[in-house]
């Protein structure tokens, strides 16, 4: 262990240390974050976790549950992280950014995890080190990788990571190009076009793009009533399709003569496969669509970061074993969150979660040299297909055939029933899930 | 794929009632003006005529059974029994629900906020109908402190400007009007609303008398009280 880690852990730790340690301008930069004060036995296991997102924060704190003792760091690269949960609401003015932005400074002081702002740019697997962009290098005994998603703007001929940054926002991490989208929406002409264009399987957040388009829709009948969304996708079904296409009909009159909303199938020419951002038109394998507004969310395979440390497959995606979220490729490597292969698990936060608590019982048990348990995992996803109308699937998951699968009839999706009070009650659910949701992650 | 409604709502509610940390809302509490006994009355008197058989299909379409039970009996006594209660109370509570004057922080109100800013005054008035229309049935046995529960709701404590609970409630806890039957209550619904009243979570009542008249009673008392009504009904 280098001593930059000794001092780190072992000592309470004051500003000139810290300044000593990483320098005047990253103790002013990282501002409360920093090391942990609380003193470790210099021969704990040192974990350390890539990514203080949902996976890795969530994990970082319930490793602290299920071990007192062990030695725990947090690289993240951003000081601050915007959750993507509820940022579609901001695109529609039910949240704020500022609503939605959490720190690591709970996770450090509660549950005493030395926290570093930095980036990760490489590993060294054999000698169990990882290096920061700003030259430090951290030993671990275990390395825990939750890095979210990266995008295939390679699929898209004319489309690219720039233009994604200026006029043409994915908006599928959020943060600017959240408060793009939501500007563009706004500005579109009356009786004007929009595009949300979905990506293939597997991407982050399942329903994502359809609750998006749903707040298009829901805007549009307000302040654009002549203007009309036309969701381009590759695929022939999404997730939820029957109870959101009930509520496009109930709300948006789709398949009507007046819909404000129409979506195309894969079969039906819905692949996007080109941008001319010059003349804003899209074109499909069933011809060309000039719009107002284009939001192509980009297909997706593991975040850079699981690429670079060479954790991910031929698919794209990180393979693990399913009882412990140990990479397949490299062991005491974890992966959670949607980097990961979970079989039957949507990439979500609240899967990210789960993920997380299950590899925190197996790192900690391993750790302790105990056996692994079964592992149980669960997943809710509540979307809003309105502002007042919510729609869920859920499940618990176990491991079956070697498989993370349903366990028994867990599984379901919002039924369509003729209740009023069916849509509104799921919608309530959903916004007091998220508030309670946020709070297991950070706090 | 059975049930899948119920999986989702178990798992909303489980969050929902863990969640009790006030934590700000996207949607804060709108400034609506406090009851004075004559606007109260006049809204009131201008609810539309309830009709039971109707009401009957407003509390399935709305859902209401999935939380209060058929009858307005609950299942658990998370949620308040609204079984027998008087039409005007149940109109009342509606009504302040939809215009955000009961919204209490703790949490539990958002669900009754949003369907009651989803009906109309006719649905209102209909479905309390109904409920005012089913039999109360006691909660619960009788418990130890009943004898001096009863002396309190009775009489009271002038010196203490603790007043009768029977005196608006009703020798029975029958309720009167817009004054709710308490007879069958569950109890922790009822200490967490008299909670709600003494830390001023909860201000729909006419001129914060609920906070006036019983602020000088003890946990225990009120406890006493709660199992006491629970174990009424009429
Ligand atoms: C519009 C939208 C709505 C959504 N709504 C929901 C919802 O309602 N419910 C739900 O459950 N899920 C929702 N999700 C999905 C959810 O946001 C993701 O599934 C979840 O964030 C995945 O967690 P993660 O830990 O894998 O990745 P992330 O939460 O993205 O965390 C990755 C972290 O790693 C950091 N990182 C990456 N590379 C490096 C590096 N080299 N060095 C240091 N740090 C690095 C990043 O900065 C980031 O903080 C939504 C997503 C979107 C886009």
């Amino acid at each position: 262990m280098s001593q930059l880690e000794n001092k780190t852990f072992d000592q309470k730790v004051t500003r000139r240390d810290l300044i000593k340690l990483f320098g005047a301008s990253a103790v002013a930069a990282s501002g409360i974050f920093g090391a942990s004060s609380q003193a470790f036995a210099k021969s704990a296991a040192h974990v350390v976790i890539l990514g203080g997102g949902i996976g890795g924060s969530t994990f970082a704190k319930y490793l602290r549950f299920a071990d007192a003792d062990v030695k725990i760091t947090i690289i993240e690269q951003y000081p601050e992280y915007i959750t993507c949960l509820r940022s579609n609401d901001v695109i529609a003015g039910m949240h704020t950014l500022d609503e939605l932005t959490f720190n690591l400074e709970t996770i450090k002081s509660k549950y005493h995890v030395n926290v570093v702002i930095d980036t990760v740019v490489g590993a060294d697997f054999n000698k169990k080190t990882v290096r920061t962009a700003k030259g430090d290098n951290f030993s671990y005994d275990k390395l825990v990788v939750s890095p979210g998603i990266d995008f295939k703007f390679e699929d898209y001929e004319g489309y690219d990571a720039e233009l994604a940054a200026t006029d043409f926002p994915h908006a599928y991490k959020a943060g600017p190009q959240t408060l793009k989208l939501r500007e563009q929406m706004l500005n579109m002409r009356q009786g004007g076009t929009a595009i949300i264009a979905p990506p293939q399987n597997p991407f982050r957040c399942p329903p994502g793009p359809y609750e998006r388009a749903s707040f298009f829709a829901e805007y549009f009948k307000k302040h654009n009533p002549t203007a009309k969304l036309i969701v381009l996708d590759p695929k022939e079904r999404f997730t939820k399709d029957v109870p959101f296409k009930k509520a496009w009909e109930r709300l948006y009159g789709y398949k009507s003569d007046n819909a404000l909303i129409e979506w195309v199938a894969g079969s039906e020419g819905g692949r996007v496969v080109r941008l001319d951002a010059a003349t804003k038109t899209v074109e499909t394998d069933g011809g060309d669509f000039k719009a107002d507004l284009i939001n192509i969310i980009p297909n997706q395979r593991a975040g850079v970061l699981a690429q670079k440390l060479g954790l991910t497959n031929a698919s794209g995606w990180c393979s693990i074993d399913r009882y412990s979220m140990e990479s397949e490729l490299h062991k005491e490597v974890y992966v959670l969150g949607d980097s990961a292969i979970a079989d039957a698990m949507p990439k979500s936060g609240f899967s990210a979660n789960s993920q997380a608590k299950v590899c925190a019982k197996a790192v900690a048990d391993t750790l302790k040299g105990k056996n692994l348990e079964d592992p149980v995992y669960a997943n809710v996803c509540y979307s809003l297909a309105g502002e007042n109308y919510g729609v869920s699937i859920a499940a618990v998951y176990e491991v079956r055939d070697g498989l993370i699968q349903p366990k028994g009839e867990s599984a379901g999706v919002s039924e369509v029933t003729e209740l009023t009070a069916q849509p509104i009650l799921e919608s309530v659910y959903q916004k007091n899930w998220q508030r309670q949701f946020v709070k297991d992650v950070f706090s | 794929m059975k049930n899948n409604l119920l999986v989702s709502t178990i798992i909303g509610l489980n969050v929902f009632a863990m969640s009790q940390v006030t934590h700000a809302s996207s949607t804060e509490k709108p400034q609506v003006p406090a009851w004075t006994g004559a606007a109260l009355a006049e809204t009131i008197s201008a609810m539309p005529k309830g009709d039971i058989q109707r009401g009957q299909v407003v509390a399935k379409d709305m859902m209401c059974i999935a939380c209060h039970g058929e009858q307005g009996k609950p299942y658990t006594m998370n949620f308040p029994s609204i079984q027998g209660q008087t039409q005007e109370y149940t109109m009342k509570t509606m009504i302040d629900y939809r215009e955000g004057r009961r919204w209490e922080s703790y949490k539990r109100a958002d669900v009754m906020v949003k369907i009651a800013e989803n009906m109309t005054d006719q649905q209102i008035a209909d479905v309390s109908s109904f409920y005012a229309a089913q039999t109360t049935t006691a909660w619960q046995k009788p418990t130890a402190t009943y004898e001096q529960a009863k002396a309190l709701v009775t009489t009271g404590d002038m010196s203490r400007m603790v007043m009768a609970c029977a005196g608006c409630h009703g020798a029975e806890g029958q309720g009167n009007g817009v004054t709710p039957a308490l007879a069958g209550q569950i109890p922790q619904y009822f200490v967490r609303t008299m909670q709600a009243f003494h830390e001023k979570d909860r201000v729909n009542d006419v001129n914060g008398m609920m906070d006036q008249f019983t602020k000088g009673l003890t946990p225990e008392e009120i406890q006493a009280i709660a199992d006491y009504y629970a174990s009424l009904m009429c």
